[in-house]
């Protein structure tokens, strides 16, 4: 049997293949450490896909859309796994689409997205590194400069 | 080509084609008078105070036949009485045929669009956008020089915070140019501009003086150098001069080198230059006329 780096759970997701140092980031954006399911993290794994990769488990819940998308936002090639009685249920990639709606905020102060009452909207440039223009005030930001609601 | 109903919001909807076409029909427009816009209503938002543009966009209506409603700055809308965007232009369209708006707020324009069923026009979002600038840019240029592909056109100034130069810039990458940016160091076109470039294969070389490249320029686009972006009044008065052009730099240029600048100017241009023919930033100015027009008509009739 596959030794058991984080214990398993019975029914929800597991959150793969995240890059390790982002681990902590996932857990704050996805607001997975203020909920009462158990939830077990593990980082610094060793991965035959990557250096070392981090894994999130929580129980009996599904991630929504807008999490998935700042999920791949964060962690671009993280697999997730849905689980029931044990199995996996499901699994797929998170996947970066070409429009990034509501996850993020613009980092120019001067957008009207910080000054009136309206959701972001981004356009995907590049994915690997990570670049955005804004829909509104047309200003590219690399992944170091983006802001994660 | 059919613009009835579209917004013009930002250089970067627009592709070479449609650039191309825009630029014809305002030569169609140039002496063009009468009741085309008979009827139809401009809303000229001017949340902040714009001479040239408000009255190039005001004068282009009025000469159509239409007529024109607005204000020419915030202090008099409900604006300030808290009313957000969105609901000053859902307001505004139920008077109107086509929304004109200036605002400093970046992306505001976009907004706008978003907001109204009928059509928007951008006349400046902040530091962003200022499409029809940039089209008057390139009709005065296909105008001078009957072409824009294969032009050698230069920027000399401060490139950093001109809007025109970055949205020129854009719209230029549609075509096969050549662009020279001539800046101190300080003033430098900006690194995502130049990426821009880059993936479009744009050749470009960056200097600090005219004379490196005045032999070449076709073009030479000219922009105020302004006193409040340097921290040392000393570096100001040290580069003014160094930008500056005057006959003997003309002379010392291409034959046939056309001078641009945006306008307003200080003393980037010696008034010297105004009788020679080199000299197209006043017919430049001129040339915002036909291209509203243009505009105007495309997207109302």
């Amino acid at each position: 049997m596959k030794e058991q780096k984080v214990p398993g759970i019975k029914d929800g997701t597991v959150i793969d293949h995240i890059p390790s140092s982002r681990t902590p980031k996932v857990l704050q954006i996805l607001d997975l450490a203020n909920i009462e399911d158990f939830v077990s993290i593990g980082m610094n794994l060793s991965s035959t896909k990557m250096k070392t990769k981090g894994i999130i488990k929580v129980a009996n819940r599904k991630l929504s859309n807008e999490q998935l998308d700042k999920l791949a936002v964060i962690a671009p090639g993280a697999t997730v796994n849905i689980i029931k009685d044990y199995q996996v249920k499901e699994k797929f990639k998170v996947n970066m689409k070409d429009r990034i709606q509501k996850v993020l905020r613009c980092p120019n102060p001067r957008c009207v997205t910080n000054v009136e009452k309206v959701s972001t909207i981004f356009e995907v440039q590049e994915k690997e590194p990570l670049q955005v223009r804004c829909r509104f005030c047309e200003r590219a930001f690399g992944s170091n400069e983006i802001i994660i609601v | 080509m059919n613009f009835k109903g579209r917004d013009i919001i930002s250089i970067r909807d627009l592709s070479k084609a449609e650039i191309l076409f825009l630029l014809k029909e305002a030569e169609k427009f140039a002496n063009k008078r009468g009741e085309f816009l008979s009827g139809k209503v401009l809303a000229s938002l001017f949340f902040e105070a714009s001479t040239r543009t408000r009255l190039s966009f005001e004068s282009a209506m009025e000469q159509l036949g239409g007529k024109v409603i607005g204000f020419s700055d915030d202090t008099s809308t409900s604006i300030k009485k808290g009313e957000t965007l969105w609901d000053t232009i859902k307001m505004v369209e139920q008077y109107a045929d086509c929304i004109v708006m200036r605002n400093p707020v970046e992306g505001s324009a976009r907004l706008a669009a978003d907001a109204a069923e009928i059509p928007v026009i951008n006349a400046g979002d902040g530091a962003n956008q200022h499409p029809t600038q940039t089209l008057v840019d390139l009709f005065t240029i296909k105008k001078a020089k009957g072409k824009i592909d294969g032009l050698t056109i230069g920027f000399v100034g401060d490139l950093k915070y001109g809007r025109t130069v970055h949205s020129l810039a854009v719209a230029l990458k549609n075509f096969n140019v050549k662009l020279c940016f001539i800046s101190p160091q300080s003033l430098e076109m900006p690194r995502e501009y130049l990426q821009e470039l880059d993936e479009k294969g744009i050749k470009y070389i960056e200097v600090d003086k005219i004379e490196k490249v005045s032999r070449e320029l076709d073009v030479m686009y000219v922009t105020r150098i302004q006193k409040e972006r340097f921290p040392d009044p000393l570096e100001y008065e040290r580069f003014k001069g160094v930008y500056r052009i005057d006959r003997k730099t003309i002379e010392n240029s291409k034959k046939g080198v056309i001078i641009m600048h945006p306008l307003p100017r200080v003393d980037e241009i010696a008034t010297e230059v105004d009788k020679m023919p080199n000299a197209w930033y006043f017919k430049q100015a001129k040339n915002g006329i036909p291209i509203r027009k243009a505009l105007l008509s495309l997207v109302m009739k």
